[in-house]
């Protein structure tokens, strides 16, 4: 027995797993003979041994509390999935065999229905790390940013003026609205009226900042005055000057979230560049030197991960960035 | 290397005659480990338990057409491993499987194993180890000897052949010994 063997021709074994978990008199003296016999494969022989027992780990630490707790939600899931349909069918076919039959069950049918049609709120939400694509019953789309959230009702497409409340960030394609249907998406601060058009709302600042990409759209701060923006146009309110604000040739900027990654174009000056971090990643700055604050950035950067952002930053603002105790401190680089 | 099969399979036939109890014995038997390899693919909690919440779910809906099942744990594993693909494929809107799978990254941390020795200075040459294996490696290992699931199983929950299972291990083996840290590890 003295051919080289491999390591498959150990582990394929039966008899040498028996040498290696003591299981069988035999084998253990046929494999003790056989180690002997062969010195050189000593390696391969503890490989293999290796690869049969493995090595000593911990268990994961997940508690009873945790599992428990699981299984719960779970539970919960699955009673979602099936009553619901089962409850809502039966007691329409009913209503309305009923209705059919008599005039005064008709108006009682219809007292139902009113009484059933408190409008329900529909709610589309993402959380700290995840963006997501939304469908909207009149087949728009948005796109989420993180923490952010959208709310309709659900008698959403048959009202005049469809709004929808949005908190937070997102990037919106709208859908050519029917005749005498008005899309409009309130933020805390700002409404914007939309006709027919793809544009990016940005409701995390204290002034709600509004890009338009295609198309037109109306701007309304409520109780104080409109403004119309074209394509290409970025604007929000001043509250000082008590004006809108706009800014050109720079919806390529408000809109590369959606693409993963932030695009500064020609220009785009640190200050901007600290409040977005701010209101993606929660993380407040600090400089030590105020000549950061007069920077600029250009090109594009990638936002796959805050550390592959805060590099590449770094390395395009000639800075340091460091976190530290939740704030972002920033230096000059040497 | 008998496995001991018979318990969870066991209880399973009770599930095919829609025994709630037996199923929710199943789920919290297999939970903790299932979570551990969800969170350990998928990097996040939310996700993990989205995995395995799907998991069961489709399991419980088609118990009848799935039938007996020989292995559940290795049933489990593979699911749980679909559906992490699934889940981050739809968050990060990379277009095609293929993608997700060859970006996956599974990470096994020197505080998951016991250690002869557990000083600081061990457990960084440790970890240096283990990041110069594959990520394939590490999953490898992770799926034998953290949960005992064999190389064939193991091919079939990575759809990769025995030999290249066995194959990988082996050459993570070695890469260990050759960085003397196999010593430090208790068997």
């Amino acid at each position: 027995m003295s051919k080289k063997k491999n390591i498959h021709d150990l582990i394929g074994d039966q008899s040498f797993v028996n040498w290696v978990m003591m299981s069988n008199p035999n084998d253990i003296k046929k494999w003790n003979t056989w180690k002997e016999a062969n010195p050189d494969q000593s390696e391969l022989l503890e490989d293999a041994r290796m690869m049969i027992t493995g090595f000593s780990h911990k268990e994961p630490q997940i508690t009873d509390n945790q599992t428990n707790k699981s299984w719960e939600s779970f539970t919960s899931k699955l009673n979602q999935d099936t009553p619901k349909k089962s409850t809502i069918i039966p007691l329409r076919r009913k209503l309305l065999s009923i209705a059919a039959a008599l005039v005064i069950l008709l108006v009682a049918f219809v007292g139902i229905q009113k009484f059933n049609s408190t409008p329900e709120l529909i709610v589309f939400e993402t959380f700290e790390n995840e963006t997501k694509t939304f469908q909207l019953p009149d087949g728009s789309s948005i796109i989420l940013n993180t923490n952010t959230k959208v709310a309709f009702y659900n008698n959403w497409l048959e009202q005049d003026i469809r709004i929808l409340k949005l908190e937070g960030e997102a990037y919106f394609e709208v859908a050519k609205q029917p005749k005498g249907k008005i899309f409009q998406v309130h933020s805390n601060d700002l409404t914007v009226e939309v006709i027919g058009t793809a544009f990016n709302f940005n409701g995390k600042r204290k002034e709600s900042v509004v890009s338009l990409m295609e198309g037109k759209v109306n701007l309304i701060k409520p109780d104080i005055g409109e403004k119309i923006l074209k394509e290409g146009q970025t604007a929000w309110f001043n509250k000082t000057t008590k004006q809108f604000e706009i800014q050109s040739d720079k919806t390529a900027y408000w809109k590369a979230w959606t693409l993963q990654k932030w695009a500064f174009g020609e220009s785009t000056p640190v200050t901007e560049i600290l409040e977005r971090i701010e209101e993606t990643y929660n993380l407040k700055s600090q400089v030590t030197n105020e000549e950061i604050l007069k920077k600029n950035a250009s090109g594009e950067v990638s936002i796959e991960s805050p550390e592959v952002l805060f590099e590449a930053l770094s390395y395009l603002l000639g800075v340091e960035m460091k976190i530290e105790k939740d704030k972002l401190i920033i230096s000059i680089a040497d | 290397m008998g496995k001991n099969l018979e318990a969870y399979e066991l209880i399973w036939q009770k599930v095919l005659q829609n025994d709630m109890q037996a199923f929710e014995k199943i789920y919290k038997h297999y939970y903790p480990s299932l979570f551990n390899y969800a969170e350990k693919l998928t990097k996040e909690s939310n996700m993990a338990e989205d995995a395995i919440h799907d998991t069961f779910l489709y399991l419980w809906k088609h118990r009848s057409q799935i039938g007996e099942i020989r292995s559940i744990q290795f049933y489990l594993f593979r699911s749980i491993r679909n559906s992490c693909l699934k889940l981050i494929q739809r968050k990060s809107k990379l277009s095609s499987l293929e993608e997700v799978k060859t970006r996956l990254e599974l990470t096994i941390l020197p505080e998951e194993l016991y250690l002869k020795d557990s000083n600081l200075e061990t457990k960084k040459l440790i970890q240096k180890a283990l990041l110069e294996l594959s990520s394939r490696q590490r999953e490898i290992i992770f799926l034998k000897f953290f949960n005992n699931l064999d190389y064939n199983e193991i091919g079939e929950i990575l759809d990769i052949n025995y030999q290249s299972v066995v194959n990988h291990v082996h050459r993570a083996i070695q890469k260990l010994r050759k960085s003397k840290i196999l010593q430090l590890f208790r068997h």
